[in-house]
């Protein structure tokens, strides 16, 4: 019969290492879900600037 | 005229007859056990979709019992035990279910499958609402899985066996499958029938485990909608790519669920219905059926009459009556360290029975009160609960394989 003690210790390595990996997936989402957020704002800002001179210097109008 | 012996002619009865006392009375139980599981199926009390075909199936194989040769009896549905390759190639065209068996359900393929529809019926949104919790709360209500464990070594189990058992905890059918495959495959068939068997019954008792350890007043705390982000499809595809990437590399002897699953998401937010509509369809229910089927057809008496039933039926009720216990623990955690605004309830979807533990949240909530809403942070929880499922079985299976 395999020892009880010797498997209780496992059962805690596990669920330690399930938590860390567990944990380590979450800072993935956080991570990727704030990488997005950064990089669309980036995006949009210059978008806005241009947005806004194009307001305040309005195309003369062509034939 | 030929002699001709009646009982050879209905070999169905007549193999029931010659029978010794004890697989005959299996026999007969198994075949009124299928019946009440398809009555049962039907009714709604047990999950249709897995207990109809398994109740079938389970009926018609310890009636249909036939003399293969003089003396040797059997069926002709398929040989979970052949492992001779002369002699498979020979049953796979003999026995009409051993070819599913064999190229589907013995190599794991069937619970990806199973995973990769779980994957498009999932919405990967409800985990980026609140990450940490969510994945708080599916590490506790993994309780079960862990601490089953050493309970099954302390009953005599061996380590790999009672890995396989300690995953009913986990509340998910395919995993449980695909860890017994591969760690105990002498017993994974009454592993895997006590597993689906119990799963249909979280739907039955966890509703009393949330009133036994949550009060009315908090059952029904209404949790901030305004809180909840929107997600894009981007921020969902990324996340599943690179998660998926990550747990390969982490498990690879896992690799096959996780990409199954991300997959899933993946192709759910990729938004090509033809894949989606198959993979959703006929994929997840052809697949589950058949799962369904199998599982009833490897419960002949021969096969189930196994000292290790009665055992695993006790092991696989407290596995998934502690994971059940340690996702409401996380659920009071999580509503202490809120400042009392988390509902406590959420806790018992982080049993990654996707989706009925989230349903069984919103019900017990809405019949506390009925303008509660927690589903999207218990969808959340339980499909958190499924990746963290995934990642013990890789754990276990990568430790003890």
């Amino acid at each position: 019969m395999e020892n009880v003690w010797d498997a209780s210790k496992l059962a805690l390595i596990v669920y330690a290492m399930a938590a860390a990996v567990s944990f380590l997936v979450a800072c993935v989402i956080r991570l990727t879900f704030a990488g997005i957020r950064l990089h669309s704002s980036r995006g949009a800002t210059p978008a806005a600037s241009a947005a806004q001179a194009a307001s305040q210097n309005p195309p003369k109008s062509g034939s | 005229m030929p002699h001709i012996d009646v009982l050879h002619i209905f070999q169905g009865v007549a193999t029931l007859v010659a029978a010794p006392t004890g697989i005959a009375i299996a026999r007969i139980v198994l075949i009124g056990l299928g019946i009440l599981f398809v009555y049962l199926g039907a009714k709604g009390t047990l999950e249709p979709l897995i207990m109809i075909p398994m109740g079938f199936g389970m009926s018609s194989v310890n009636a249909g019992v036939l003399y293969l040769s003089d003396k040797v009896t059997g069926t002709i549905f398929l040989d979970p035990m052949t492992s001779e390759t002369g002699q498979l190639v020979n049953i796979l065209q003999i026995d009409f279910l051993q070819p599913v068996y064999t190229f589907m359900f013995s190599n794991g393929l069937i619970a990806c499958l199973v995973f990769m529809g779980i994957g498009v019926i999932s919405d990967i949104g409800y985990v980026l609402i609140a990450p940490f919790r969510s994945m708080f709360i599916a590490v506790c209500a993994e309780l079960g899985t862990v601490l089953t464990f050493p309970i099954a070594v302390a009953f005599g189990i061996p380590y790999k066996q009672a890995a396989a058992i300690a995953m009913i905890g986990g509340a998910d059918g395919p995993m449980v499958l695909y860890t017994s495959l591969i760690l105990a495959k002498d017993i994974f068939v009454p592993i895997t029938i006590v597993a689906y068997l119990y799963l249909s019954l979280t739907y039955a008792v966890y509703p009393y485990l949330i009133k036994l350890l949550i009060p009315q007043e908090l059952r029904g705390l209404k949790m901030d909608a305004g809180s909840r982000p929107k997600v894009s499809k981007a921020e969902k595809m990324s996340f599943a790519v690179i998660t998926s990437v990550l747990l390969c590399l982490l498990f690879p002897v896992a690799a096959p669920l996780f990409m199954s699953f991300f997959l899933g998401i993946v192709i759910r937010e990729s938004g090509v219905t033809q894949f989606i509509d198959f993979i959703g369809g006929p994929v997840l229910y052809g697949s589950t059926f058949f799962l369904g089927l199998l599982l009833g057809v490897l419960c002949e008496a021969g096969t189930i009459l196994n000292p290790a039933v009665l055992t695993l039926l006790v092991l696989g009720m407290v596995s998934l009556l502690i994971s059940g216990v340690g996702g409401i623990i996380g659920g009071y955690i999580m509503y202490w360290t809120s400042g009392r605004k988390f509902n406590p309830v959420i806790g018992i979807a982080g049993v990654s029975c996707v989706p009925t533990t989230a349903k069984v949240a919103q019900k017990a909530a809405r019949d506390a009160n009925k303008v509660a809403q927690i589903l999207p942070w218990a969808m959340g929880a339980s499909i958190c609960g499924v990746i963290s499922s995934a990642i013990i079985a890789a754990i276990y299976v990568t430790l003890l394989r």
